[in-house]
């Protein structure tokens, strides 16, 4: 489990230490600066709540990701009051991780004045709410116009259904509808269907990419 | 209380009663003993005048008078013709054997007798052939005992009637704590405190309750711990081989080189691993929720937002599958309750209708008032669920024959149900003729 996460973070170009030791990372973590904690709660010696725990106490703010197989809400608001960032819950997708490393990493950036987005040929006036591909009008609904601003500041970055529920709809649970991909449809027929090159893709079994 | 209150009353009642066959028998028993004793006194005075002449009868009659200056006993003698030669009273007329003599109307007293006047006598008359002798004794005597003894007893059985009500509502109020300190503890157990138990000392059936029930608790904590344990486990070893597996799969899918046709099937094959990890989530919260693991985090909210929200979020799909989404909610409807938990209640509802129903469909929302609070009702003009199987319909797994080709786990309606047990409300299932109307009220 461990080796695939590096193996897909190295590939993405981070550098990754792993360690399987709970005391050995509390080590490592203090010793040596980092952007980002990724911690299993199951740990040898150390268990990955106690050791964000202690590097807490011990004034470290690395931002942190817990990964667990508790999926219970009272496990996550444990996690989260540790002073974990994030709380993921297994099996989750691989892309869903490094979205939230993303979201993560990105976070003090985003006070950054954008009032408009072009990639490809597709553009998105973020103050007047329109859209244009190749100079035709695209009508959007209010949905369809977060979906499609989400997708085009993360291009060619695989988002989930999960993220895009938090992120669209502001819901962090699954309602477990298709309200994903009935939006995500309905955008890719206004912005993609009458044009040649199609921007977004299904990645069946992992989530959605936008790629101009 | 209504119980004790109900044994005083009755204790009463007897005490009551009791008294009453006393009071009879008593001025029975007195009535008799002065007829006894005047008829006694007649004789005496009859064996004087045979053995010693009218002039021992005289001395008699009159020692006799002078003892009842009161008129507690009068007597008196009357000559063959009729004229009283002596006495302290005077009949209307002579007569033989028992009668009752009233003053004024039967009788003429002799002089003014010191006291309280008597009204009645109890009198007897006896013939001999020297003349009548008649004997009376005063009836207030009887009275005046049996009133002793009516008071008595009215006393006696006020003060008893007293007692016993104190009695009685001291033990009901003391059992009424107790059995409500049983309730407090049950019903913040069944909220998820478990280790709460009954306090109580006492050596009666209640306190041998206290026992029994505190031994069930204990048990039920226990099977409670192991299910939390379970699940822990379970969770670890089902979600840590899937999480491997998936983590093995999904570059495949992300990486260009896959061909497409493999790429699009081992994306199923990943689709079909989170179906897994989600129905095993939903057993896995659902036998938390049964077993009272889940805090419910209750707030007040506005269930008309929520429910405008919701119809958002569905109506796209709705449309898609070619139904018809229609909403009736007031502005604003303050409820109390887990938003997040009656959040998938209603959209476990409303999923449920928009999956069940083949056919392009009506399917409706709405938020009504009502005196138990808001009435929230999801209906659709679907092939509905037969009467027979409403029941069965919100048991874990049961997927009626009518619903074995469409998607979905058999969870979703005993999610809701339990849902609602958490806000102690429940789920009614009932016919919409056509369709199905599953309704629920918040307050």
């Amino acid at each position: 489990m461990g080796d695939y996460i590096r193996k897909g973070l190295v590939a993405e170009g981070h550098s990754v230490d792993h360690l399987i030791d709970g005391r050995e990372a509390l080590t490592q973590a203090t010793l040596q600066p980092y952007d980002l904690f990724l911690f299993d709660r199951m740990l040898l010696g150390l268990d990955g709540l106690s050791l964000l725990k202690s590097l807490r106490a011990a004034q470290v703010a690395t931002p942190a990701i817990l990964l667990t197989a508790m999926g219970a809400v009272d496990d996550r608001v444990a996690g989260l009051r540790a002073g974990a960032d994030d709380y993921m819950v297994k099996p989750f997708a691989f892309a869903e991780l490094l979205a939230r490393i993303d979201t993560i990493a990105r976070r003090p950036n985003l006070r950054a004045e954008v009032t408009e987005l072009r990639q490809g040929d597709l553009h998105l006036d973020l103050l007047t709410r329109e859209a244009h591909r190749a100079g035709i009008y695209i009508d959007l609904q209010p949905r369809e116009f977060l979906l499609l601003k989400h997708f085009m500041e993360r291009p060619g970055r695989v988002q989930t259904r999960t993220i895009l529920l938090e992120a669209v709809w502001g819901l962090h649970f699954d309602p477990k509808t298709s309200v994903v991909e009935t939006h995500v449809s309905r955008l890719r027929a206004k912005i993609d269907k009458p044009f040649e090159k199609a921007y977004l893709t299904t990645l069946h079994g992992v989530g959605y990419v936008f790629r101009p | 209380m209504r119980f004790a209150l109900m044994i005083s009353g009755v204790f009463a009642g007897a005490a009551v009663l009791a008294g009453a066959i006393a009071y009879v028998l008593l001025s029975g028993e007195l009535t008799g003993r002065l007829r006894q004793d005047v008829e006694n006194m007649a004789g005496n005075l009859a064996y004087t005048l045979q053995n010693g002449g009218p002039q021992d009868l005289l001395e008699q009659i009159d020692a006799l008078s002078a003892n009842a200056r009161d008129g507690s006993a009068v007597a008196a003698y009357i000559d063959p013709q009729g004229l009283k030669i002596a006495g302290n009273f005077s009949p209307d007329h002579p007569f033989a054997g028992h009668r009752v003599l009233r003053v004024g109307r039967d009788m003429t007293l002799a002089g003014t007798p010191t006291g309280v006047v008597p009204t009645d006598y109890f009198a007897y008359g006896l013939q001999t052939n020297q003349g009548w002798i008649i004997t009376g004794r005063d009836a207030e005597w009887v009275a005046e005992n049996t009133e002793v003894l009516l008071q008595g007893t009215a006393w006696g059985l006020g003060v008893a009637l007293i007692l016993s009500i104190m009695l009685a509502v001291f033990i009901a109020r003391r059992n009424e704590t107790r059995i409500e300190r049983f309730e407090d503890v049950l019903l913040a157990v069944g909220a998820g405190a478990h280790d709460l138990r009954v306090v109580d000392h006492g050596h009666d059936d209640i306190g041998r309750l206290a026992g029994r029930v505190n031994h069930t608790l204990v048990q039920l904590e226990a099977g409670i711990a192991a299910i939390r344990q379970v699940s822990t486990d379970v969770a670890h070893d089902l979600r840590a081989p899937l999480a491997r597996l998936r983590m093995r799969l999904e570059p495949h899918v992300l990486a260009d080189q896959t061909p497409v046709g493999l790429r699009d099937d081992l994306g199923r094959a990943l689709e079909d691993l989170d179906g897994i990890s989600a129905t095993f989530d939903a057993i896995l919260r659902l036998s938390r929720m049964q077993a009272g693991l889940v805090p419910l985090q209750v707030h007040a909210f506005d269930i008309a937002a929520l429910c405008r929200e919701l119809v958002e979020l569905l109506a796209a799909s709705a449309e898609d599958a070619g139904h018809r989404f229609t909403t009736d909610v007031p502005p604003t409807a303050a409820a109390y309750g887990d938003r997040d938990l009656i959040a998938q209640a209603i959209l476990n509802l409303a999923d449920n209708a928009m999956r069940h129903c083949t056919m392009p469909a009506e399917i409706h929302l709405s938020v009504k008032a009502r005196s138990e609070g808001w009435l929230v009702s999801v209906t659709d003009t679907g092939p509905g669920i037969p009467a027979a199987d409403r029941t069965r319909a919100t048991e874990r797994f049961v997927r009626l024959d009518a619903s074995r080709n469409t998607s979905g786990a058999g969870l979703g309606l005993s999610l809701v149900t339990e849902i609602l047990r958490l806000h102690g409300s429940k789920l009614h299932l009932s016919d919409n003729s056509p369709g199905l109307r599953a309704e629920f009220v918040l307050n």
